[in-house]
């Protein structure tokens, strides 16, 4: 902090001194000499103690690595006093990446007694873009009782935080598959399982678990009856996402990198949040690949191989598609989201038929490239790019197939929200 | 950015004592310096202490508004205007004071540089320290200091006494005003740090004088009409001005606690945020350095090893139960060539089958001195 730390002091009366020092012994004045000793004691005494007072503090930091765009974020600091006097006004510095400011200043005023830890906390907010960032380093000091030396430590406490994209319900995917049941993470069919749903009741063969009996019905019938509950069924959901490079237009906020990104991570975490099994697949300059799993955490790996893609590959979304075809599970939804509307349409109806008589049941989102600033290539002209969306929009509604095309001028997150998103272009 | 200071903030009291420090600081050398030349009547030190109390107050009132329509950089160019020619000054007032040798020429210097005090104070709040007017207290009291015997001690013990004291309270209050209100009681912690940080020095230098009364400068030639101040004078005079300077410094205090304002300036790209503040823990006992089953030259080396770890720990440094050895070498801020002898010759003592030699348990305990003293080097820059 700037104002809180000056050395004119100091240099002032290192000059004052000197000068009362050279006059009283220039013309025989005992009274400036001992002033000038007698000052320069004090700074000996504040150069030793503002030595000895960072020697044995030290600073931890605690934080969780990972939070949502505009979260506010708890971050704590464990100071540790190792010595046997008691610490005063601690100032700690942190660099929290996400965040607007630079650094975060906090004041640790005391007393920190000696052989003594102290918990601190401070809030900040994930004020920047989704992205991997650092945290740290961490920066203790400490000044002498008079504020004329001003010792300062740096900590090596570096880590890396991950900042997601802010997720959105897509309100479209919930019909996709999604049937009520007794457990929300939970699908079951008609026949005989572990669910929790309820199927019927079946006379007692020897081996049934006798907690199973079900009492009304086997007072009635006068023989054991237990109940039988219907089999689980996992939805499972999979996402192929294009990183072709050529597909790439726009700048920061309006770019197709971050449309692609935030309706992947939207997707990503409204499956998930449903109880989906999650799996995502991509080609950039490296392979982006996120095995099936669900919950939470598994939905935040996804999350943190989302936002580290870049748009550097050179596989066309389809062959994507093609090569993984066979890992997606029959019953399951598979999402393909595409940076550009100008697929070979002979191509993905190929793809789509591939995939429905499979039984998976496919999606198509489509990100209108040409609808953001060109970068390295012209935009295509309105009128072939109405063609274009309207050939698809014809092709996906042959089919069955859900779809939404998503452009530029769109607000993202209204258009991810609106539940009637898939029958725009399906 | 002008706020009135809350009553809540813990800065608050410590910005009055500091207030108070200042014109103890002042008063003490103004009165100093008319006490030795000036024959220090009680009603001009009644009025020296009215005088600085009463800029000290419309100093602390006007706080932001003296600068207002000054840029930065007029400021700055102001200050540097100001302080040259303050400086030569001072120069001119000194080299005129011992060159002439006459009391009456620095009786005027004491009552010039008691005005020039008001001054300060008053236009205290223009640069960002309040150098002014301790840099002009000092110019008092080695006017004061001229004069030698019981004025000049008491000048010079109680000039540096009070300037410790108001240096520390300066320093509070800038660091409690830098970060956020807190609830933070500083003001008794303050002043008992300064004044056993002070008390060797003000000790020391009392019994230096009482030992050795101090002499004036030979070449002063005091008028006959005027012989000096009795000691009794003295002794009354110090009296009338503990008394002013208890009363200024009430009013002080109290006048500088409602009308004090805040700037608040900080820069742009630190954000000073609050600490919630949790448990406090006691922490746990290290545990014992050098396990005892280590005897010989293999415990040679991986007690300077150990020994090592342990000063980088103190240093802060902070190595998890699953690093190697290699890697806490490689993490580790100190010279890589001993540190890096010396962890060989450790992964080698405590891991490796054959018992190490003389020279190699002689190489690790030199090593770990050069590392330990690269750690040192580190923690002081």
């Amino acid at each position: 902090m700037g104002r809180a730390h000056t050395a004119a002091y100091r240099r002032f009366l290192y000059a004052a001194l000197g000068f009362a020092g050279l006059l009283g012994t220039a013309l025989h004045v005992e009274a400036l000499t001992a002033l000038a000793l007698g000052g320069f004691a004090l700074l000996f005494l504040a150069w030793r103690q503002s030595r000895g007072g960072l020697a044995r503090l030290a600073v931890v930091r605690e934080v969780y690595p990972s939070a949502f765009e505009d979260d506010a974020v708890p971050v704590s600091l464990a100071l540790d006093n190792r010595s046997r006097r008691t610490a005063w006004l601690v100032e700690i510095r942190d660099s929290f990446g996400p965040a607007v400011a630079d650094r975060q200043a906090l004041l640790e005023p005391g007393p920190l007694p000696g052989a003594r830890r102290r918990r601190l906390v401070y809030r900040t907010a994930c004020s920047r873009p989704w992205g991997v960032y650092t945290v740290g380093p961490l920066t203790l000091s400490t000044s002498d009782p008079f504020g004329l030396f001003h010792s300062e430590r740096l900590l090596g406490d570096v880590a890396p935080f991950a900042v997601f994209p802010r997720v959105w319900p897509v309100a479209g995917i919930e019909k996709l598959g999604a049937r009520p049941s007794l457990s929300p993470q939970e699908f079951t069919a008609g026949r005989p399982g572990q669910s929790l749903a309820y199927l019927g009741v079946r006379d007692f063969r020897p081996g049934d678990d006798v907690r199973r009996i079900h009492w009304p019905a086997t007072a009635r019938r006068g023989s054991p009856a237990v109940k039988e509950h219907e089999v689980d069924l996992v939805p499972c959901f999979t996402l192929f996402v294009d990183l072709d490079r050529a597909h790439r237009a726009g700048t920061g906020l309006k770019s197709t990198l971050e449309y692609v990104v935030r309706t992947s991570a939207c997707l990503v975490w409204t499956a998930a949040s449903r109880g989906d099994l999650v799996q995502v697949r991509g080609e950039g300059a490296r392979s982006l690949e996120v095995p099936p799993g669900a919950g939470t955490l598994h939905a935040t790996q996804a999350l943190y191989e989302l936002i580290r893609m870049q748009q550097e590959g050179r596989v066309p979304l389809l062959d994507l598609v093609e090569h993984h075809r066979l890992h997606v599970r029959a019953g399951s939804t598979a999402t393909l989201l595409s940076g550009t509307m100008f697929l070979d349409l002979a191509r993905l109806e190929e793809t789509l038929g591939a995939l429905q008589s499979q039984g998976v049941r496919p999606v198509v989102i489509l990100v209108n490239k040409d609808s953001f600033l060109p970068i390295d290539r012209r935009a295509v002209p309105r009128e072939a790019a109405a063609a274009q969306a309207q050939a698809v929009s014809t092709l996906l509604r042959s089919r069955g197939v859900p779809g939404a095309i998503l452009s530029a001028e769109q607000d993202l997150e209204s258009e991810l929200g609106r539940p009637d998103l898939f029958e725009a272009a399906g | 950015m002008s706020a009135r200071v809350s009553r809540a903030d813990g800065a608050a009291p410590i910005l009055a004592a500091r207030s108070v420090a200042l014109y103890a600081l002042s008063l003490h050398a103004a009165a100093s310096a008319l006490l030795a030349w000036a024959a220090g009547e009680a009603r001009v030190l009644a009025f020296a202490a009215v005088g600085l109390a009463v800029a000290l107050i419309l100093g602390e009132s006007l706080a932001g508004v003296v600068d207002a329509g000054l840029e930065k950089t007029s400021r700055l160019r102001l200050r540097i205007t100001a302080a040259a020619a303050y400086g030569g000054l001072v120069v001119l007032a000194l080299t005129t004071a011992v060159g002439t040798g006459e009391a009456q020429v620095l009786g005027q210097e004491a009552l010039i540089f008691t005005v020039l005090q008001a001054a300060f104070l008053l236009l205290a709040d223009l640069g960002r320290t309040l150098l002014g007017p301790v840099a002009n207290a000092l110019v008092l009291v080695v006017l004061a200091s001229l004069r030698g015997g019981v004025v000049a001690s008491a000048a010079v013990v109680g000039g540096l006494a009070l300037l410790g004291f108001f240096l520390a309270l300066d320093h509070s209050a800038r660091v409690l005003q830098a970060y956020p209100a807190g609830r933070a009681d500083l003001l008794g912690a303050t002043l008992r740090r300064a004044a056993a940080a002070l008390a060797p020095i003000v000790f020391g230098l009392t019994v230096l004088f009482v030992l050795a009364p101090p002499a004036p400068l030979a070449r002063v030639r005091l008028p006959a009409a005027v012989p000096g101040a009795r000691d009794e004078e003295v002794a009354e005079a110090y009296r009338r001005l503990i008394v002013l300077a208890l009363a200024g410094s009430a009013l002080v205090f109290g006048a500088v606690r409602l009308v004090r304002r805040d700037r608040g300036a900080r820069a742009p790209l630190d954000e000073a945020l609050p600490l919630e503040q949790g448990a406090e823990e006691i922490l746990p006992e290290p545990p014992p350095l050098v396990p005892r089953t280590y005897r010989g030259r293999r415990g040679r080396i991986v007690r300077a090893y150990v020994d090592v770890l342990a000063r980088a720990r103190e240093a802060g440094f902070r190595s998890r139960p699953s690093e190697t050895p290699h890697d806490i070498a490689a993490h580790l801020p100190a010279p890589s060539a001993p540190l890096g002898a010396l962890t060989a010759l450790f992964v080698d003592a405590r891991y490796g089958p054959d018992e190490p030699s003389e020279e190699q348990a002689v190489a690790a305990e030199r090593a770990g001195r050069e590392v330990a003293a690269g750690l040192a080097r580190k923690n002081r820059s």
